[in-house]
């Protein structure tokens, strides 16, 4: 009869929040602009060109997002960086909010 | 208004101003900021908004000072034809600046005209008073000199 070869217990990996993904680790905030009916779509495409240093291919679909679903996620960063740029984007009177992104 | 020069490399860009239009380039200035408040809360966090709403009120002081350093800036430029011109020289951050105050006057009017949809420009009063029409023209002013701005600095932007 073979001897049965005692099970091996490999170490349970230490899998920390240190090593998750950082949207896991710090889910941060979502820069959100909203849709409103005084901003023009070439307004709109160059702010977000202007603040964010998009293409304007880029701009454009985001504004289009903003435009056709009334919203669009258009960052997640952390709590300074969401502040500054809902801070740029209030300044050229877009409708820009943040709020705590789900983990 | 129209752009006379565009030195992309110096960053320098020349706007000629009628007289009539320095004349509503001043009224519309010496309005800002008429939105003082973000049309949304800005954050669910009562601190946080505050904060926000605090260096919001802090940036519009500024631009409100360049805004009168716009209005003193520029030179008088009488052409051949005896015709009196208002040049005015920006650089692309100033354009920025500038997009942003006529960008607030134009909110901030439409706001004051209860927000209507889809835009003031497409929907005036059938019996405007002497205010609406008034905003309606600094709106629609403000709009056109956007435009200007913006395809100063980006030739393709306006060509969508």
């Amino acid at each position: 009869m073979p001897d049965v070869a005692e099970p091996t217990v490999l170490p349970t990996p230490d899998i920390s929040k240190q090593d998750a993904p950082k949207e896991i680790r710090e889910p941060g905030y979502l820069v959100i602009c909203w849709d409103d009916p005084i901003n023009t779509m070439i307004y709109v495409t160059h702010v977000f060109q202007k603040i964010f240093g998009w293409t304007r291919e880029v701009a454009e679909k985001r504004m289009l997002e903003v435009h056709n679903n009334g919203k669009s996620v258009l960052a997640r960063e952390s709590m300074e960086k969401a502040e500054y740029y809902v801070h740029q984007l209030q300044m050229y009177c877009l409708h820009a909010t943040m709020e705590k992104a789900d983990a | 208004v129209t752009l006379l020069s565009a030195d992309k490399a110096a960053g320098k860009f020349t706007f000629r101003f009628e007289q009539a239009e320095r004349e509503w380039f001043r009224h519309i200035l010496e309005r800002y900021p008429v939105q003082q408040t973000p049309l949304r809360r800005i954050n669910e966090d009562v601190a946080v908004n505050k904060l926000l709403e605090k260096a919001l009120a802090e940036s519009r002081k500024r631009l409100r000072s360049d805004a009168e350093l716009f209005l003193k800036a520029g030179k008088i430029e009488i052409d051949p034809a005896f015709n009196e011109y208002w040049d005015l020289t920006l650089t692309a951050a100033e354009i920025e600046e500038l997009l942003q105050i006529l960008n607030n006057v134009r909110v901030g009017l439409w706001i004051q005209l209860g927000k209507p949809e889809p835009s003031i420009e497409e929907l005036l009063p059938t019996k405007p008073s002497e205010d609406q029409v008034r905003a309606h023209m600094i709106m629609h002013v403000s709009a056109a000199w956007q435009g200007t701005l913006m395809s100063a600095v980006d030739p393709e932007s306006t060509q969508a």
